[in-house]
Order: structure tokens, then C-alpha cells, then sequence
């Protein structure tokens, strides 16, 4: 095989074992890498109604088709389980380099399966798997916990080359909002992932590889790389805009168009927004650039707060911890965001879900419903102190983070005000404000795995194309026409083409789809057309919400927050409406093949191959 | 008519001298666009990027005329999400 590693390495924690199996080629060719590939397993062995913080639920790292290859922004891997946040299919994606020494190492997979009696870290050195004793690093931060495992290694250049995927106190606690960290910032955050890898003790996956990654046609593979290299070079917006400013690039231009949230959702485009922009952080903070494996853009970095009660070097944050830490929670000073995300990043903790429950939290004491006496402190909105305590609390199940670390509305429901927690199955919402962009808001509504606005980027022709072009791609942000089609679409071709091979889909502003499909068609060889791999992402797209239909979410969950449905958009192009999902879902579960209560028909199953597998 | 205008990015070298928090405000004559709005700040021709006047977003080159107290953002191409 080439691009694919060819092997799959299923670790049983239960009994202290280890299996390596062959990667079927026509499974690879069917679904591809990443989610796909772990889609499919966890379809087939997972149970979809079991205790997803139990011993049936297996944990799964899948790298992109094209990690290792040298494709641009090949690196992009997914962790996947059974989510114990949405009870429904769980897949956080992660860049930075640790995929990079999993395929390097011979691995496209590692499934891990029950639950090791005590804490354990399984160690990849190529062909020598070992899963050793983690007593030591049990209780250790994200950070501490890669210092100490390179600090065990005697050569100091292969400490350098080894890179660490692992939990923090978040994940150890079973906190259903824990992300799964590797390279100390790079975060699988969503799903609550890092509890299910809490669950079954496992602190640490630690890989070192020296294999080459083969590429069926080199010369056409180098050609195409070459293509995309120079098509990134030659566009202004992803060659300097971005890796100047990063994802935050877009919090001034999204707060000006009402897409923004500020304060829990409940207020948009306010002049504030510019403290906390990435344009704020790049000229104050930002240290220098740091790229994940094989990119050109290199949008992170060290950030630097030099004193005051954020002191501290954190990462940079992305545009999501930006909009929801920041303005969402009425925070408008960078130093406390950095914090913030510093401090999520350390404990190993999704920056969004945890954003989404601060927020929330400072309502419900603005409001009067959360009374200072059980939150400990002032919980007003700006208060950057309170944002760093309260994650803090939740890593360690203190305070109200016992019911911040149960997720979703929990908090909410305590105090009486399901509906101030933002976010759709249980998942907080994401920096997008739906009141100003219909087919952000389907699409966040539709995603499989939750409030997730990373299936679909909807905004690249709702938003970013009337300002930056091109503009026969621009759409009516707030018009229902065509957009459960352009959705769909959209879905469809990102899982496969952009997710599942292993492109990143920042890159996507640099090197557009028909770059990067001759990149997958040549690393692998597989005569793919187009159509095929979109139709695989369409098979992949059913059978996670096969998944999740199975586990007993329902045409109920697809629902937008209802402050976004019944809150009028106070500006942007929505100014004085709101966006009916409730219509456009019909179309779009029409147009899926899907039946009125969203359910895939049997026909539609068995037109991607998938017969028998109904309700 | 006047006009606010705010400079994001690399459109902050535009700001007439002396403007704080990155904006400032702009005399334009009636009926003036936002072509004229570009020529009177000095934003050469090939200085691209786009804007959002008044919380609706246009590309560089719109005819969108201008009205007094309309608030003009000027944004680098961004992305990402």
C-alpha cells in the first residue's frame, strides 16, 4: 500500500496485550483515514447504547490518508470513541506532529480496547510496543506529563523526535468536556474525548518513528504538492493574513457582520471586540510562529503575557477560544484569554465547551438565578479571574465545576434556566452567531458529532466571500434558498476529500479542493474520481448518523438553542430575525434521503452499500 | 456627508495622521462610493482586501454609495474558523 501505512495496531488495556492487523486496502479506499476509517470501526464494534465512559467503549486513533506524505497540511488525525458529552459518535481531530510519528512508527490505527486495572501509557518505537506503568505521571498536568516522559529518555535527539499524546487531571477525572492534548497545545478537544481515555486508564500514548511513508506516483504526487505549495504562496490571505493573525484573524471582520457572540450569545457587534481580536494578541503577545508537520502556514505560536495576574507564556488561541472565552464571556482583555487558553491547554480541557459553561455560568449570576454564595466568587461577565477558577474547578470536579465537568445544560438545569446554556446536543455552541448566517446554523444543527461548526465551513461563501471574493461564490448570508443543497455538499466533500485524507481545513483558504484531490489521487494511488470520494464522504456521513440514531438521538436533538430561534439578531444582514432551521431541516433530510424524522431509508443505505444496516 | 471609517490589519497605515483606537472620520462629497471613499484614504488600487459598511460586507471594488454616518470597516483577506 502506499500513502497507508498498512497496519493497525489494536491494544487490549484489560488484559496488558497487543494485535497488529493488516489494513484491508479496500477499506482504506472506501474510508479513507481519520474519521472515516474510525467511523466505520466503531460502527461495526461499538454498541451505541453502552456506558461510554465503560469497558465496552474503544478509543481510537486514526491518522488522515496522507499524513507522513509530504501533502500540504497532511497531518490532521482524529481520536474517536463513543462521546460520553453527546452519548452519540465522538471524533476530535488534531494536527501538530504526533499523527506524524504514528504513521512513521507503521501505524494508520491504534484501537484500544477495556480498561488497564492501573494507570498506563502504551509506548510506540517503531516495531517495539510496550504498555508500561504510568503511576508516576498520574495526577501530572498535560505539561508536566510530556517534560517527564522525555525527560526518561537518554538521547536527547530521539526525546526531541518522540512525541506525546496525553490527558490531564481534566481527563484522569472523567470531565465529559476533556480533550486528549499532544505537542502540549495541540488539542483534540471536542466530545469529551479525554474522559473516555481516563476511563480506561490511560495517561499516555508516546510515539517514535523511523519508517518512510510511500507514495504510489512520485512524480505526479511531487507535481501536485508543488501546485498547492505555489497556489498557498501566491494567495495573500493564506500566506501572510493568516499566519500573521491566525484563525483569530476573523474576530474583528465576523464581530462587524454580527457573527460574533458576545455575552452568552445574548448581544452582537460591539466596538469591544477589538481588544481581544488576533490582531490584539499578534501585536502584543505573539512571541513567534509555530507550524504543525508539513505545513506552510504555520497560524500558531507562543504567546507571551510579561506580568500582572495572567503572567505567563501560553499559545496562541484560535478563533473559537477567541469569540467564546473572549467576548462571549463579556471578557475583552487578551491576558486573561491567554490564561484561559493556557490554562485549558495544561489541565486538558476542550476551550470551547468550557467557554460555552462559563458563559453560561455568568448569566445565570447576572441574572440573579446562581447566587454568589454557591459560586464562591463574583461570576459576572468580563471576569477574566473568575474564567481561570472556574477552569481550574472544573479539572479537579471542585465548585461548580462538578456540574461544569458533567457538560451541557447540567449547570444550567440546576439553576433552574436549561435554556442559557448554548448548544446543541449537549454540545456548546460554536463562535458563530446563527441569527446571521442560516446555513452555519444548519449545519451546526445537522453536525453529527454536536454544536460543531467544523463539518461544513458554510461561512467561506455565507460571510468571506462578499467581502473577499470570489464573488460568484458569495451567497445571502440570511436567505434559506439552496442552502440544506449547499450544506450537504459541503458536508459530504469535507469529511472525505479535506478530513479524512488529512488536510487541514485552514488550508482550504490557500489550496481549494481541486488541489487537493490530485495530492490524495497520487499519494495512494487509488483511481478515484471526484464523485467517488464525495459519495464516501456521503457513506461516512450515514453511518455516523446511523451511529447516533442507534444511541437514541433524534429529529429532537437537530434544534437550534432557543434564544437563537426566538431572540431577534440585534445586527448584521439578519438585523430584526431569526433563522428557521425547523424548514430547512425537511429540505435537508430530503434531500439526504432521509426520511421525516431523519432517519436514512433504506434505500439511500443500500445506494452507498450499506444495506441491512437500518434501524 | 461623513463618514467613520475603522482600519483593521494592514489598512491601519491608511489612518489619516493622529486618528485613535484605529479609526477616523472621513468627508466625502454626496453620493460618494466606496471606490471614493478608497481614493480619498489612499488605499492604492492593488492594496486589496474587503469591507463591511454598516454590518453587511462588500467586496473592494463595490459601487455601494455611501451615506452620511455610514460606519466603513476595512479588513485583509481572512480566513479560517
Amino acid at each position: 500500500m502506499h500513502a497507508w501505512a498498512g497496519k493497525i495496531l489494536r491494544v487490549d488495556l484489560s488484559e496488558r496485550e497487543y494485535d497488529i492487523e493488516d489494513l484491508d486496502p479496500y477499506f482504506a479506499k472506501m474510508y479513507i483515514g481519520a474519521q472515516g476509517t474510525a467511523t466505520r470501526i466503531l460502527y461495526d464494534e461499538v454498541d451505541p447504547t453502552i456506558d461510554a465512559l465503560g469497558e465496552e467503549n474503544k478509543l481510537i486513533f486514526s491518522t488522515g490518508a496522507l499524513v507522513g506524505t509530504g501533502a500540504v497540511t497532511g497531518i490532521r488525525s482524529v481520536w474517536a470513541a463513543k462521546s460520553p458529552l453527546t452519548g452519540g459518535i465522538a471524533f476530535s481531530n488534531v494536527g501538530g506532529y504526533f499523527p506524524a510519528e504514528v504513521k512513521f512508527a507503521g501505524y494508520d490505527m491504534i484501537i484500544f480496547e477495556g480498561i488497564a486495572d492501573d494507570p498506563v501509557m502504551l509506548w510506540i518505537d517503531d516495531d517495539e510496543i510496550e504498555i508500561m506503568d504510568a503511576d508516576h505521571l498520574w495526577g501530572k498536568d498535560v505539561f508536566e506529563t510530556e517534560d517527564i516522559i522525555k525527560s526518561e529518555i537518554d538521547d536527547p535527539w530521539k526525546a526531541m523526535d518522540t512525541r506525546i499524546a496525553s490527558i490531564g487531571p481534566a481527563g484522569e477525572n472523567l470531565v465529559k468536556i476533556a480533550a486528549i492534548m499532544s505537542d502540549k497545545h495541540r488539542a483534540a478537544a471536542r466530545c469529551g474525548i479525554g474522559a473516555v481515555m481516563g476511563s480506561k486508564n490511560l495517561k499516555a500514548v508516546v510515539a517514535h518513528g523511523t519508517k518512510d511513508v510511500s507514495v504510489a506516483v512520485p512524480e505526479a504526487f511531487n507535481k501536485s504538492v508543488n501546485a498547492a505549495l505555489g497556489a498557498i504562496r501566491a494567495s495573500e490571505r493564506a500566506s501572510k493574513v493568516f499566519p500573521a493573525y491566525g484563525s483569530a484573524g476573523l474576530v474583528n471582520f465576523y464581530n462587524e457582520v454580527g457573527l460574533l457572540p458576545h455575552m452568552n450569545f445574548k448581544k452582537m457587534a460591539l466596538p469591544e471586540a477589538h481588544k481581544i481580536s488576533g490582531q490584539a494578541v499578534a501585536d502584543g503577545y505573539l512571541i513567534r510562529n509555530q507550524g504543525c508537520f508539513s505545513c506552510p502556514m504555520s497560524c500558531g505560536g507562543p504567546a507571551e503575557v510579561k506580568e500582572g495576574p495572567f503572567e505567563g507564556v501560553s499559545h496562541r488561541p484560535e478563533y473559537e477560544t477567541h469569540a467564546l472565552m473572549g467576548p462571549n464571556c463579556g471578557i475583552y482583555d487578551p491576558e486573561a484569554l491567554l490564561k484561559g487558553n493556557n490554562e485549558c491547554n495544561r489541565l486538558g480541557i476542550d476551550t470551547m465547551d468550557m467557554a460555552c459553561q462559563v458563559s453560561c455560568a455568568m448569566e445565570l449570576y447576572e441574572e440573579g438565578h446562581l447566587p454568589e454564595s454557591d459560586a464562591g466568587m463574583k461570576l459576572n461577565f468580563g471576569n477574566g479571574e473568575a474564567l481561570v477558577t472556574l477552569i481550574q474547578q472544573t479539572a479537579y470536579r471542585e465548585g461548580l465545576g462538578e456540574l461544569i465537568a458533567e457538560g451541557g445544560a447540567t449547570l444550567a438545569e440546576k439553576y433552574g434556566q436549561p435554556d442559557l446554556f448554548i448548544g446543541v446536543k449537549k454540545m456548546g455552541y460554536a463562535g458563530y452567531d446563527a441569527r446571521n448566517a442560516y446555513g452555519m446554523a444548519l449545519g451546526v444543527v445537522t453536525s453529527t458529532r454536536g454544536g460543531c461548526h467544523c463539518r461544513a465551513y458554510t461561512l467561506v461563501r455565507e460571510a468571506l466571500a462578499h467581502a473577499f471574493g470570489p464573488k460568484e461564490m458569495a451567497v445571502d448570508p440570511v436567505s434559506m434558498q439552496g442552502k440544506a443543497e449547499m450544506l450537504m455538499m459541503m458536508q459530504n466533500m469535507q469529511t472525505a476529500l479535506v478530513d479524512c485524507a488529512g488536510f487541514c481545513q485552514f488550508s482550504m483558504s490557500g489550496q481549494p479542493p481541486p488541489l487537493l484531490f490530485p495530492q490524495l489521487a497520487t499519494a495512494t494511488g487509488v483511481n478515484y474520481t471526484m464523485p467517488e470520494v464525495v459519495i464516501n464522504g456521503e457513506r461516512i456521513w450515514n453511518l455516523q448518523k446511523m451511529f447516533n440514531l442507534k444511541a437514541g438521538i433524534t429529529k429532537a436533538d437537530d434544534v437550534l438553542p432557543k434564544r437563537l430561534r426566538e431572540e431577534p439578531a440585534t445586527a448584521g444582514p439578519g438585523k430584526g430575525k431569526n433563522p428557521d432551521v425547523e424548514t430547512m431541516l425537511k429540505y435537508y433530510y430530503m434531500l439526504r434521503g432521509w426520511d421525516e424524522e431523519g432517519v436514512p431509508t433504506p434505500q439511500k443505505l443500500a445506494e452507498l452499500g450499506l444495506e441491512g444496516q437500518g434501524l | 456627508m461623513q463618514v467613520e471609517v475603522k482600519m483593521f490589519m494592514k489598512f491601519r497605515k491608511y489612518l489619516p495622521p493622529d486618528s485613535k483606537n484605529d479609526m477616523a472620520v472621513i468627508t466625502l462629497e454626496e453620493g460618494a462610493t466606496l471606490l471614493d471613499l478608497r481614493a480619498a484614504l489612499g488605499i492604492p488600487p492593488d492594496e486589496h482586501g474587503g469591507t463591511v459598511i454598516d454590518g453587511v460586507a462588500y467586496p473592494e471594488d463595490s459601487v455601494h454609495k455611501l451615506k452620511d454616518g455610514d460606519s466603513v470597516g476595512f479588513f485583509a483577506s481572512v480566513a479560517g474558523g
